[in-house]
């Protein structure tokens, strides 16, 4: 094969070999789809949440203004009408998560009110060593619960990967290794769920050179087959 | 231009946006074919995101962010149709168009390493191939292609390593594999 050091160029040069025209065929279809779903007016448009918008971290970052808006709208009027003595002081939040229009492709949107939508935080059990934990950061929406697995004494699982097993039809186990030093995980599950990132920090000072195991369970509102899910280990 | 038709289309003019696929579906399947290295799968990869296009458009705020999005979605469509082809067995390969040329002797070497890398980047996941794409097809700086994946610059960095490296110890695997037929011979 060639060099190492011609190896971007080369494959730069492979990649520009192919078509650059689509063929009329994709663009028809379309445009008869188009025709037969006009566009109708939205009055929710402006709660729909943007496709484009910032990557969110965490309950509350990503909410848009006209949500927090219509939240804090509803919990207003609601608290009214508790003073004024007509209803029970007691506030009960509507659901207010938006309602996306049926798609074949999922939005980069992470829902403030979604069942475990963003930023579930997993204190991970570990047979030895320092506290172990997983911020689960979920994109897709799909994620109904993240808990801890509890791993046995010792290191069977690898320290550069994440093997990924179904529990059921619903539900995946993720299982790596590690040093023992206390480890703040991050796991990033896209809009799509089965392209997740799992960061994984490295261990500040001497560390115990044995590995121990971490095992996360996820549980998601539809069925996800193991075996398509690809997960990459970010070890920065 | 670009900005006015996403503007209009947005509204639902159906002109505007025959116009805008037009304008926009080369570089579309360009990217899905790199990614898929199959004609029809790419062409339905297009198809799928013309339509989420045409779906989704009036939720995306500002037209200038027109070209992200529609990279991030063919990128989202050319991976689940590499998923799907999958899922589904084997498939038809079409061969390079200039597959029945036959290489002058002092391209042989060239065409080795294409093939080479043809086989090896087959071998990466469909995720891989795509950071790949991105890269050194569609000239995206690690920035550009974190927003385009929605993901933080570090994991595109990150990424695009396991990425090349895959890629290479593909092609150094598919060389050793090659030399052991050869002494085999």
């Amino acid at each position: 094969m060639t060099a190492l050091n011609d190896f971007d160029r080369v494959l730069g040069e492979w990649l520009d070999e192919g078509p650059n025209r689509a063929p009329d065929r994709p663009i028809e279809l379309a445009m008869e789809h188009a025709r037969s779903h006009p566009r109708r007016r939205d009055p929710l448009s402006f709660l729909r949440p943007d496709p484009m918008a910032p990557r969110s971290r965490g309950l509350g970052m990503g909410l848009r203004p006209g949500l927090v808006l219509a939240v804090l709208g509803l919990l207003l009027a609601a608290i009214a009408i508790g003073v004024g003595g007509s209803i029970q002081p007691s506030v009960v939040v509507p659901d207010t998560s938006p309602t996306s229009s049926p798609s074949a492709s999922p939005t980069p949107f992470a829902s403030p009110t979604g069942p475990a939508s963003a930023g579930i935080l997993v204190e991970l059990v570990v047979a030895a060593g320092q506290p172990q934990t997983v911020d689960v950061i979920d994109e897709s929406g799909k994620v109904l619960e993240a808990t801890s697995g509890s791993p046995g004494d010792g290191q069977g699982f690898p320290s550069d990967a994440v093997e990924v097993k179904n529990i059921d039809a619903t539900t995946v186990q993720l299982g790596w290794a590690g040093f023992p030093c206390r480890t703040d995980h991050d796991l990033l599950i896209g809009t799509d769920p089965l392209v997740m990132t799992l960061v994984r920090p490295p261990c500040e000072g001497v560390t115990d050179s044995i590995g121990v195991d971490r095992i996360l369970i996820l549980r998601f509102s539809e069925p996800i087959v193991a075996a398509d899910v690809s997960i990459t280990l970010d070890q920065r | 231009m670009q900005r006015d038709l996403v503007e209009r289309a947005g509204r639902g003019e159906h002109e505007a946006f025959d116009a805008l696929a037009r304008l926009v579906s080369g570089r579309l399947f360009a990217v899905a074919y790199r990614i898929l290295r199959d004609h029809y799968l790419a062409e339905d990869a297009v198809q799928q995101t013309l339509i989420t296009i045409w779906n989704e458009l009036p939720r995306l705020r500002d037209p200038e962010r027109f070209d992200a999005w529609t990279y991030r979605l063919i990128v989202r469509s050319s991976v689940a149709e590499a998923r799907r082809e999958r899922r589904g067995g084997a498939s038809i390969q079409l061969l390079p168009e200039d597959s029945d040329v036959s290489p002058a002797p002092d391209q042989y070497r060239a065409v080795a390493d294409r093939d080479q890398l043809e086989r090896g980047f087959r071998r990466l996941t469909p995720e891989q191939r795509a950071i790949l794409v991105l890269q050194h097809y569609a000239g995206q700086s690690l920035a550009e292609i974190a927003d385009v994946l929605g993901i933080p610059v570090g994991t595109a960095g990150s990424r695009l390593h396991y990425a090349t490296r895959a890629l290479r110890a593909a092609i150094e695997a598919d060389g050793r594999n090659i030399a052991a037929e050869g002494r085999l011979a």
